[in-house]
């Protein structure tokens, strides 16, 4: 019944700052990317519409702050999202390192139901830049460590997989979303009058 | 490209949000229309219901926005109600586990939060709360806004029944003028024709003229029926047309009588009456067999309403309600609530401006000191004056022209306003039922057998 409307989901991209979340997003959404850094303050918000194996998404983008002094608002931002987006910065080894620790937060802050098939994709930014200092190997690896989480290697400047990482990103968030469809627990008969007893403490019951 | 991270301070801060860029936030304000009010939904994970204006890029990213300033404060372990946004124009939340229902607009805060009260119970009657939560629990990526999607309509009609419809902002039904005598004999109809089955469930009998209330009864075991859930039973049928085509059995949720769980309704139309009449049957117990039931009790109610030759009454005493019908030649216009029975009734010749004069009356004289005012213009005030009323309870909401519907009332000059001594034990008496109570035969009927002729007179 309900398969056939359009789905919502909430996309949160995390990452140290400066790895370009911004500039992804950015470049998915509006197709633009400017070489000038500037700090995402708390978050930014982005919608896009998608189509996905014959169906329409749109994603509601979470741009989060990465640097730490905007991060206060965690769980709030976490909270009910469909797919989180782990990106690094494929020249910086250390913002690699930290997937780890932000995978970590995202799961103990969020709380998914299934916290080991929750959908992540990792996304490894600036190949456009010579000097890189993580491996794709390196990377893989990691990510068949977590479960096979889906890896790719883009530019935001060049728009290098920037939107076939998205629809990956759609396509697993779509997914969990499909699995918990199924449910179904009423009564049969509502009573109402316990509402009556509460409140007018009246104890004639006739049934 | 500058790869290095600068380290911020709050100056920084500052310069950033003043580089216009960084202001598209701030910018998203100015999309929204001003002059009109908004409205929007979305969980306690951000994610976007219903919003009533605006595109959905622009409102989506904007929900976010609003969630963000929600979150900040109850980071505080407080709870965000209201901003000023300049201009008398204001922001009001409403929060109630897991939604957030937000109003941009102008009005006091009171009013508008009311308003999102029951943006918020016509969501709930299409899904009910206990459901919201249940599923929002188990999974908190839960994406309301498919469950309500196609049903848009009911939540963009209550918007502006709040707007134009005195009934809700006095909380209280409006009714088909009907005589006394007859609403009676309805009212004994629908209270003497009950569920057969082995576990009766109805519990709420509604007939109802063109998507307006004629007669009500109910089960007296549960508590009375909330008039905001009637006017969401009223959105629904005034929103459906396709109801007209067959019996419906369709679950929902009465807010403020149980939001827990969804109730089943028997919704049929009466050919007899061109299908302007329509039955609504509320049963607590949701199994098929108790459709069947339900046909039946329907099918004995539309015969006993053809063979006393009620519908026709009913369709012609619908028509033509104007104010002389009061026998006031000085009134203009009137509005009367009776507080007690949550019922309003309310003449033709009705528009926007006079719901405006209404709306500011009603916010005088609820204020508090205010009894009766008069204005000789709609300019300027002339007289406030307290009358000796102030300590009746129930009373406190009477405008002028209320007080002078009610000496009418007390004289009793035939008509639409039958001096007909109305109590329960005479319902009783006709119903034989003391469980099943009619709630809509004393409406303007008055206990009161003081026909005094008082003198009108205008009140310069």
């Amino acid at each position: 019944m309900a398969s056939r409307k359009k789905v919502l989901l909430k996309v949160i991209i995390l990452g140290d700052s400066g790895v370009g979340k911004t500039s992804l997003m950015n470049q998915y959404v509006n197709k633009r990317f400017s070489s000038q850094y500037k700090a995402t303050i708390g978050a930014d918000f982005l919608t896009k519409e998608v189509l996905v194996d014959d169906r329409m998404v749109t994603l509601q983008i979470w741009d989060t702050a990465g640097q730490e002094r905007f991060q206060s608002l965690g769980v709030a931002f976490y909270r009910g999202a469909d797919c989180c987006v782990l990106v690094y910065d494929t020249t910086a080894p250390n913002t690699f390192k930290s997937l780890e620790s932000w995978r970590d937060e995202f799961l103990i802050q969020a709380s998914p139901r299934d916290p080991d098939n929750f959908p992540f994709v990792v996304i490894g930014n600036k190949i456009d830049l010579e000097n890189r200092a993580v491996t794709p190997k390196r990377a893989q690896a990691w990510c068949a460590a977590k479960n096979d989480l889906p890896h790719f290697e883009c530019s935001a400047k060049e728009a290098t997989k920037v939107d076939e990482a998205f629809v990956t990103i759609a396509r697993a968030a779509l997914q969990q979303e499909a699995d918990t469809e199924l449910y179904k627990e009423v009564p049969e008969r509502v009573d109402l009058r316990r509402n009556d007893a509460a409140r007018s403490n009246s104890g004639d019951c006739a049934c | 490209m500058s790869e290095n991270e600068p380290e911020l301070d709050e100056n920084d801060v500052a310069e950033i949000f003043e580089k216009s860029e960084n202001k598209k936030e701030l910018h998203l304000f100015d999309k929204f229309d001003p002059s009109l009010k908004h409205v929007l939904v979305f969980t306690k994970a951000g994610k976007p219901v219903w919003a009533r204006h605006g595109d959905e890029e622009v409102t989506s990213a904007l929900m976010g926005i609003l969630y963000t300033l929600f979150s900040i404060v109850e980071e505080n372990d407080d709870e965000l109600h209201e901003i000023e946004l300049g201009g008398g124009r204001k922001m009001v939340y409403y929060h109630v586990e897991p939604l957030i229902l937000v109003a941009i607009g102008f009005g006091t805060g009171k009013q508008m939060n009311f308003e999102l009260q029951i943006v918020r119970d016509q969501i709930l009657s299409l899904i009910s709360g206990g459901e919201i939560k249940r599923r929002y629990e188990m999974n908190s990526t839960f994406d309301l806004r498919r469950y309500i999607s196609g049903s848009e309509r009911f939540l963009h009609s209550i918007c502006d029944s709040i707007e134009t419809d005195p009934a809700f902002f006095l909380q209280s039904i409006q009714l088909i003028p009907l005589q006394a005598s007859k609403r009676d004999q309805i009212g004994s109809i629908l209270s003497s024709c009950r569920d057969p089955g082995d576990e009766p469930g109805l519990v709420f009998s509604l007939l109802c003229l063109d998507s307006r209330v004629l007669c009500m009864c109910q089960d007296k075991n549960i508590p009375k029926f909330h008039p905001i859930d009637i006017l969401l039973l009223l959105n629904l049928l005034k929103n459906q047309q396709s109801l007209k085509d067959s019996e419906v059995w369709l679950p929902i949720c009465l807010p403020r009588l149980e939001e827990s769980y969804s109730l089943q309704a028997h919704i049929s139309y009466i050919p007899e009456s061109d299908d302007r009449m329509c039955l609504v049957l509320i049963s607590n117990n949701r199994s098929p067999d108790t459709f069947h039931e339900l046909r039946k009790v329907k099918d004995n109610i539309a015969k006993k309403l053809a063979s006393k030759k009620l519908i026709h009454c009913v369709l012609e005493s619908a028509e033509n309600y104007v104010t002389t019908d009061a026998g006031i030649p000085q009134i203009k216009h009137f509005m009367y609530c009776s507080n007690s029975n949550n019922q309003v009734t309310v003449p033709a010749g009705f528009d926007g401006d006079t719901l405006a004069r209404y709306r500011a009356l009603f916010s005088m004289i609820t204020s508090g000191e205010v009894k009766l005012l008069y204005r000789s213009n709609i300019q300027s005030v002339n007289v406030i004056t307290e009358i000796g009323m102030a300590k009746q309870k129930k009373k406190t909401r009477r405008t002028v022209q209320q007080v002078r519907i009610d000496r009418l009332n007390r004289r009793g000059p035939g008509g639409l306003f039958d001096q007909h001594d109305q109590n329960e034990a005479s319902t009783m008496d006709q119903t034989g039922d003391s469980r099943w109570s009619d709630l809509t035969t004393s409406t303007i009927a008055s206990t009161a057998p003081a026909p005094q002729p008082i003198q009108e007179r205008d009140s310069n």
